[in-house]
């Protein structure tokens, strides 16, 4: 397993939601589908084009959030663990 | 005689409207689990057709309730979870518990509490999660002021009234920090109700099986919630020996990507003479337990 993964994706199509959010839906190989935001996609993105997926670990945000969460942990039961 | 032709007439025409009306309600709730609340004697325990997750409700004789995780979205606390609470006349939870902070578990746990009262909200508290609805969740129980039980072997916060002993088995300190620990030390439940016993194995695989093993538990239980969708790294020979399951229940998404349930388990299964009952089979499987018998019905989705 490469370091960064690499997925691709085809934007199947890209829709005004209910509440004014444009949604773009990409389909993995696979057939298994991700709505996202279309802000979050390379500007002038177009249906039927494919994007590239790659993953990276975010410590910053990882740490961010564990932190987040021990500290309810910790006022709710008492102790964090 | 015209008046009686009239007063003949018009009840007749009551009557149509009122069975027009009753056929109609009929219709209208036929759809999805709609079975009546027990009894005031019965224990009812309902695994929730909630897909590849885990959703499973209990009420007492008492009038006590428990809901055990929550499915995967807050489509299935919207669809299955809170129509069928609904349907029980449960208009509040005594206690919500999240066996362990993964989605499939956790994803409706705000839904549910942004819809119903809870008393108490039953956690694992494992360290180093960062599932964003588990957030949400703690989140929530802080800002709603609901009484927050970490829990742990041996511990009986839980209290289903004076008839139903509640066992919490697992987790155990020190927690385990081998495979899939978030699975291992999820929360066991064993409920005695009459000589009737079922346990809820959560997620755990073999690590937290061989921890309830060693300790010589009675885990002898009529009713196994079986562990992890049916995954073949749970319910191994040794505890299901431990368990001799009458009947399994198996909480599993219809065609889902692992491969649950996995076909040795079935065999295991199947070789101990337990009967598997399956949501992605049989829907919702409710099995009501009153004396010392219970007996168990499925009802499919739209059946």
């Amino acid at each position: 397993m490469p370091a960064e993964a690499t997925l691709h994706a085809t934007v199947d199509r890209i829709i005004t939601g209910e509440d004014g959010k444009e949604l773009a839906t990409l389909i993995l190989d696979d057939g298994q589908q991700l709505v996202v935001d279309s802000s979050v996609l390379p500007v002038g993105i177009r249906e039927k084009q494919l994007v590239e997926l790659s993953f990276r670990v975010d410590s910053e945000e990882t740490a961010r959030r564990t932190g987040e969460v021990e500290r309810l942990q910790g006022e709710l039961f008492g102790s964090a663990n | 005689m015209r008046n009686g032709r009239s007063s003949r007439v018009l009840a007749v025409l009551a009557l149509l409207i009122l069975t027009s009306a009753v056929v109609f309600w009929f219709a209208a709730t036929s759809h999805g689990p709609v079975s009546p609340p027990p009894s005031a004697s019965q224990l009812l325990l309902t695994v929730l057709d909630v897909g590849q997750a885990d959703s499973i409700f209990v009420k007492t004789a008492a009038g006590r309730t428990m809901l055990v995780d929550a499915g995967n979205e807050a489509a299935d606390a919207r669809r299955v979870i809170l129509p069928y609470l609904k349907s029980q006349g449960v208009t509040s939870l005594d206690y919500l518990v999240l066996t362990h902070p993964d989605q499939d578990h956790v994803g409706g746990m705000t839904a549910v509490l942004d819809e119903i009262p809870v008393s108490a909200f039953v956690d694992s508290v494992q360290p180093g999660e960062t599932n964003q609805a588990y957030l949400h969740t703690l989140q929530r129980v802080q800002s709603k002021g609901i009484k927050a039980v970490k829990a742990r072997r041996g511990r009986s916060d839980i209290d289903l009234g004076a008839a139903t002993e509640v066992q919490v088995l697992g987790p155990e300190e020190p927690l385990l920090t081998g495979n899939s620990p978030t699975n291992n030390n999820g929360v066991v439940l064993r409920l005695i109700y009459g000589s009737v016993s079922a346990l809820l194995a959560a997620d755990i695989g073999q690590e937290g099986e061989e921890r309830l093993l060693a300790h010589r538990d009675n885990l002898r239980s009529q009713i196994l919630k079986v562990a992890h969708h049916g995954s073949e790294s749970s319910s191994t020979t040794q505890f299901l020996d431990a368990v001799q399951p009458e009947v399994a229940l198996i909480s599993v998404g219809a065609g889902n990507s692992y491969g649950h349930p996995n076909r040795q388990l079935l065999q295991r299964l199947e070789k101990r003479s337990s009967t598997v009952y399956r949501t992605d089979l049989g829907g919702t499987i409710e099995v009501a337990v009153e004396g010392n018998g219970y007996r168990v019905a499925t009802r499919k989705k739209g059946g």
